[in-house]
């Protein structure tokens, strides 16, 4: 008996939710304005904070077509949002149609949002689980059905894995989800530092308040750390770096100041 | 929405038509990908505003004027996500300066006409994007409303489904369960529970749970209270003796736990109770026959042997004295009488030396046969004994009735 019966669930929309606020990031509409609330307070401390997300969805783009230019049609995107412009199942479409995509995220709003929208769809469906379970994703039905764990898989971890404190054992939970994939799958990985922000650390801190005041703490971590995610995988060129430096195509020189916090990677499993 | 991952188009001449669109395109993406919050690259983007750029060109020259095309470019910038109301002003700015400059060279429309529809397309492109925005916005708001909604009522139904599994639990359960707020007011409890109490439930619930307290409560059973409904402990496990509605006692193994809410807040305390009290009794019963002796009901020699170590260990420096009897001629009487007889002699003695122990630290054992011991402990221990032997002999010396035979 993990929760009592009659704790209430965890949908209460007049507390703010990680992904509305990304969502608004984004440009969206899918958000309350509690959750417009937050992140305009995020965005005092670190204006650029959209500029972030946007680097971060065009290097999940451009991860998401390099999978698919090499053969790894199959996603398990974890930690997948509120559906909007450039979906995974979207974007790895366009370079192949038969592609198959797993969402995973925890919040049962953007649960229920994705399982609208992806309504009819044969090749794509969502999973309401927490990555500190990777079991509970890893035997889902949606994976058993759409992924064949034979062949190579592509695991997004997308702007996720800084939501995991220390004691949710993060690194284990990666293990755990790339032990049960094949040889020659993905890991695609951004994740949030004080590395590259161009702001001290104490400024870009005001943002990490505002998710800690939400109980959605944003854990921080450096480049090294960051690396040791991908601990059983080779990454791949050019490392781990920052998002707009991932295989660019157009100038990297061009990109705001911000796109550079934080970092992505995409490593190869032996 | 599919976006095309290769630049399309045919080969663009230098300083041909097709050349000066993309020059204006490259101008437009150019201002406003900054303002955009596309995951497009700018290349993609580029290639996203390449037919944009054509539909505005083509409505610039085409016969007869019709702004309709520049309407579906406005939409068509909010599709891609420049929603920034600054991505539509920094366009208009490009399309006012570049558009008739790069893409109205080869027309035979006279400039002013080219200048008037282009404002007019302007504000056609402007009335899209406001459409678009509007359309989009409240589809959105619509589409999360509705999915806070479904997620609520499949959360409700998960609870239901949790509660229900729930209720087969604590209703069918063997063991008492009890679950009560921190402040010790109780909610609800099982039918076990009630039971285990007496079968009343009003006196149960009505209770708070630190009255519960009973003299036999060992020492830290109400220290760890404190510590679970403080926060400070998830559980802990004690065996816990109650009283019940008509003053018996209730003995049991008592298991308490911290419920959190789901922010990890405490919020109730769960108590599993297993009712020991007939076991306790049984373990009393076995215990008390161990040691004591059948026929007599005096302690027996384990016992004895019991007190006496205890008496002798290091570090306790008390005294104890000791005297030891045993009966003259009893295997005569035994063996001329009966054993019917010796025993009820021994009952007598039995009964006789008890009558005698009157101290705290006094005590008298059958070791075996006729042979029986007077133990006395703490501090004056050699003093008592003596004492204690000069009342055995006086209380002996009465001649005893079932013997009077003799
Ligand atoms: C910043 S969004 C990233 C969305 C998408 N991956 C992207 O990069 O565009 C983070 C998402 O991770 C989800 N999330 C956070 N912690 C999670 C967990 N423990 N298990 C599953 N999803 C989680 C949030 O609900 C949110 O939707």
């Amino acid at each position: 008996m993990e929760r009592p019966a009659w704790a209430p669930p965890g949908i209460d929309i007049s507390v703010p939710s990680v992904s509305r606020m990304y969502d608004f990031y984004l440009g969206g509409s899918h958000n309350f304005e509690v959750d417009r609330e937050a992140a305009r307070k995020a965005m005092e401390f670190m204006p650029g904070l959209p500029k972030i997300m946007q680097a971060n969805r065009a290097f999940m783009r451009r991860a998401v077509r390099h999978a698919v230019d090499n053969d790894v049609t199959q996603f398990l995107d974890i930690g997948s949002g509120i559906p909007t412009f450039g979906n995974v199942h979207e974007v790895a479409r366009t370079a192949d149609p038969a592609a198959r995509v797993v969402y995973v995220d925890h919040d049962p709003v953007a649960v229920a949002h994705s399982r609208a929208v992806l309504e009819g769809d044969e090749g794509a469906a969502v999973v309401a689980a927490d990555l500190r379970k990777p079991a509970d994703i890893l035997y889902s039905p949606e994976v058993s059905r759409l992924l064949d764990l034979e062949r190579p898989v592509a695991l997004l971890l997308v702007a996720v894995l800084h939501f995991l404190e220390d004691e949710d054992r993060p690194y284990e939970a990666v293990t755990e989800l790339l032990d049960a994939l094949a040889p020659g799958s993905l890991l695609v990985l951004t994740h949030a530092s004080y590395e590259g922000i161009p702001l001290s650390e104490e400024q870009a801190g005001g943002t990490v308040g505002v998710y800690r005041n939400i109980r959605n703490p944003l854990v921080m971590r450096s480049g090294a750390e960051i690396t040791r995610f991908f601990e059983g995988t080779e990454l791949i060129e050019p490392g781990l770096v920052p998002m707009p430096g991932w295989r660019p195509d157009s100038p990297v020189e061009e990109e705001d100041p911000y796109a550079f916090s934080g970092f992505a990677g995409v490593g190869r499993k032996a | 929405m599919k976006v095309p991952s290769q630049p399309s188009g045919g080969v663009a001449e230098a300083d041909g038509p097709e050349d000066r669109l993309r020059r204006f395109v490259t101008i437009w993406s150019r201002a406003i990908f900054p303002v955009t919050a596309t995951s497009l690259t700018r290349a993609e983007f580029e290639v996203h505003l390449l037919p944009l750029a054509r539909t505005l060109n083509e409505a610039l020259h085409a016969r007869p004027f019709d702004t309709a095309p520049a309407q579906r470019t406005g939409a068509a910038l909010v599709a891609a996500h420049c929603t920034d109301p600054d991505a539509l002003g920094r366009s208009l700015g490009v399309v006012d300066s570049y558009l008739v400059l790069y893409c109205g060279t080869e027309s035979d429309l006279p400039a002013e006409e080219l200048r008037a529809r282009c404002a007019r397309l302007q504000h056609a492109m402007a009335t899209g994007y406001a459409q678009a925005l509007r359309e989009r916005t409240r589809a959105e708001q619509e589409a999360i409303a509705r999915s806070a909604l479904s997620a609520r009522s499949a959360a409700e139904i998960a609870l239901h489904a949790t509660e229900s599994r729930f209720r087969a639990v604590f209703d069918g359960a063997a063991i008492g369960i009890g679950i009560a707020d921190l402040d010790g007011n109780v909610l609800e409890v099982n039918e076990t529970l009630t039971r285990m109490f007496g079968g009343m439930e009003g006196p149960l619930r009505s209770r708070n749970v630190s009255e519960w307290v009973h003299p036999e409560d060992g020492p830290h059973v109400w220290k760890l209270y404190d510590e679970l409904v403080r926060g400070d402990r998830e559980h802990y496990r004690v065996e816990k003796p109650y009283y019940r509605g008509d003053g018996t006692v209730l003995w049991t193994n008592l298991t308490v736990s911290l419920l959190r809410d789901a922010e990890g807040n405490p919020q109730y305390q769960l108590a599993l109770m297993e009712d020991t009290t007939e076991r306790r009794l049984l373990h009393l019963r076995l215990r008390y026959e161990a040691t004591h002796d059948a026929l007599t009901g005096l302690p027996n020699r384990t016992l004895f042997f019991e007190r006496l170590e205890k008496a002798l260990a290091p570090g306790d420096n008390a005294r104890f004295g000791l005297c030891y009897l045993d009966l003259d001629g009893f295997k005569v009487i035994n063996d001329s009488l009966g054993h019917s007889t010796g025993d009820r002699l021994l009952v007598e003695v039995a009964d006789r030396l008890q009558s005698c122990v009157t101290g705290a630290g006094e005590m008298v054992a059958r070791l075996g046969g006729d042979e029986f011991v007077a133990l006395t402990t703490g501090a004056a221990g050699e003093q008592d004994v003596t004492e204690l032997a000069d009342r055995i002999l006086a209380a002996l010396a009465t001649p005893s009735a079932s013997t009077a035979a003799n």
